[in-house]
């Protein structure tokens, strides 16, 4: 129904995303599983399609910004002004993308506060356990689970109130203490590993961004569950802890981060001229760095830098260690390289095939040359060769090279002058 | 009628359920219907007294239904008189916030669930 517009602007009236909220954010001992787990569904499906729609949006923009700098002062001022009218076109017509985002965000600000108490790692419930250990506990659920992602998606929204509401909760704490809780669930650690990437990456609120490091204490919780990296089973033996791959990936994340930030700050000291703004700039961006120094001053800040050094840089190691003889990152790599000149690869193989053709019709007296033929026919040799590569040539290329002074043909040979020694 | 029969089929009396494999049958003629002889079978279903989208939103839970729903819904073509068109229309806004309404705790799992599905 999503792509039929009159069924979408339906949904995204008030009154039906007031109360689709109201059935995804019922409190956890409330409602039914199913009505809330179909309606976060619902709701993260609208969310999604108003960033899709926000992309596009701006992507628009950009396109409209780049022609309007070919073009004359004039033009610029018309198309602005047409803009102008668009945009106020757009704030009075109840359809359109940013009066229902507007709708979207002024009722999911306010339920903020439920979401942090669903969010809590300690409810009441039926307990669970699981096949290889006998501790009891409440399952995470999907309602937990899709309120995860909910919360990845209010961040990908993009939104001040948004931000500010997030902002004023202990939402992220309460998610850092439900990975700490479900160690096992790749599905919650998939949710938490995009929400960290949508902080991390793609927010451009910095007060926002350092208000979640902050809030979850990302580099010592990190950290710390780094230093549980295995788990003994009751027959002592012992496995990687389930929480791991996620525990390394933001790590990595943030190491990152701190790199690109460094990069970032270094051409603004050393450009002179432009030292004045991109400095400011440079200090406002370094939020992942001014984190970490911070973080490494408290009781326990030695964790992060004895983790990074440590355990982080040993699982980096092992993960780029080539599994049965072959790096599938490399593979993909040559592939994508071999895609891009197709049409250079066709001709390579061409000229292939007829060398080897002419080689067969002329006879096979070359067991002696054979060695020599391979080597020219590699594929790094074919590109000095094959230059100006024509079908139509071939006939005559045949015909020069198929005899040699002994009368045998030498096609596909390179003759070369040979120095002989005279024996004294 | 004979749309009259095939449609006495979903209007049942208060909470009596439709019988799946039934009903996976109704879907099937409705479906080949909607696709040969949507003519004939639309302004009947649209017609301003008839109660074929409520009954249909009453039985969502049935899977079979829903998808004849979704296709009653979604696969209709717009060449109708404007009389028809209003109509459709109307019961199409109806249908939509009647399945958001089946996303509450009040209905079973599968209200909720074909619900969803339908959004």
């Amino acid at each position: 129904m999503f792509e039929i517009k009159e069924f979408y602007n339906i949904i995204c009236k008030r009154d039906s995303l007031t109360k689709i909220v109201d059935f995804s954010t019922a409190a956890f001992d409330k409602s039914t599983k199913t009505s809330k787990s179909c309606s976060l569904i619902v709701l993260n499906q609208i969310i999604s399609n108003h960033i899709e729609r926000q992309k596009k949006k701006d992507q628009k923009n950009e396109d409209k910004a780049e022609t309007n700098n070919d073009d004359d002062d004039d033009i610029i001022v018309q198309h602005n002004s047409e803009d102008e009218d668009k945009d106020d076109n757009e704030a009075s017509n109840p359809n359109s993308a940013t009066v229902q985002t507007n709708i979207l965000v002024d009722i999911l600000k306010d339920k903020v506060e439920v979401v942090q108490e669903i969010l809590r790692g300690d409810h009441a419930g039926e307990k669970t356990r699981l096949s290889v250990s006998d501790i009891e506990f409440v399952p995470l659920g999907l309602q937990r689970l899709h309120t995860v992602e909910l919360v990845s998606k209010m961040v990908q929204l993009r939104k001040e109130p948004l931000y500010a509401a997030l902002s004023a909760t202990k939402i992220f704490a309460n998610i850092m203490e439900l990975v700490k809780v479900y160690k096992w669930n790749n599905f919650l650690q998939l949710k938490v590993n995009n929400l960290f990437e949508q902080v991390c990456n793609n927010c451009d609120n910095e007060t926002f961004k350092r208000e979640v490091l902050e809030q979850t204490q990302i580099a010592l919780a990190l950290a710390e569950m780094g230093k549980e990296s295995n788990y003994i089973m009751e027959s002592e033996r012992k496995i990687r802890n389930g929480h791991m791959a996620l525990v390394v990936s933001i790590s990595n994340m943030l190491v990152k981060k701190t790199e690109a930030e460094a990069s970032e700050s270094r051409p603004a000291t050393a450009d002179t001229e432009a030292t004045a703004t991109s400095a400011t700039d440079g200090t406002s961006e370094k939020v992942v760095t001014d984190f970490l120094a911070n973080q490494a001053k408290q009781e326990n800040g030695a964790d992060w830098k004895a983790w990074v050094d440590g355990e982080l840089k040993k699982s980096n190691d092992n993960n780029k260690r080539p599994l049965g003889g072959s790096v599938s990152s490399r593979l993909s790599e040559e592939d994508d390289k071999e895609d891009t000149n197709y049409d250079v690869q066709m001709e390579k193989i061409m000229a292939r095939f007829t060398n080897f053709n002419q080689i067969l019709s002329s006879g096979g007296n070359q067991d002696e040359d054979e060695d020599d033929d391979d080597d020219e026919n590699t594929q790094d040799s074919g590109d000095k060769t094959d230059e100006g590569f024509d079908e139509d040539d071939d006939d005559k290329k045949a015909e020069d090279s198929t005899t040699s002074s002994f009368g045998q043909s030498d096609a596909g040979i390179k003759l070369q002058k040979v120095n002989l020694i005279v024996p004294e | 009628m004979l749309l009259d029969r095939l449609f006495k089929f979903i209007r049942t009396e208060g909470d009596e359920q439709l019988n799946p494999v039934l009903s996976g049958y109704f879907c099937k003629l409705v479906s080949l219907l909607i696709s040969r002889k949507q003519k004939s079978l639309v302004p009947y279903i649209f017609a301003p007294g008839s109660d074929v989208i409520e009954q249909m939103l009453k039985h969502v839970y049935q899977k079979s239904i829903s998808e004849v729903l979704n296709k009653l819904l979604t696969q209709i073509d717009s060449d109708f008189e404007p009389e028809i068109m209003a109509e459709i229309k109307a019961k199409q806004q109806l249908a939509v916030a009647k399945l958001i309404d089946q996303l509450g705790p009040d209905v079973s799992d599968e209200h909720n669930l074909n619900g969803c599905t339908i959004i």
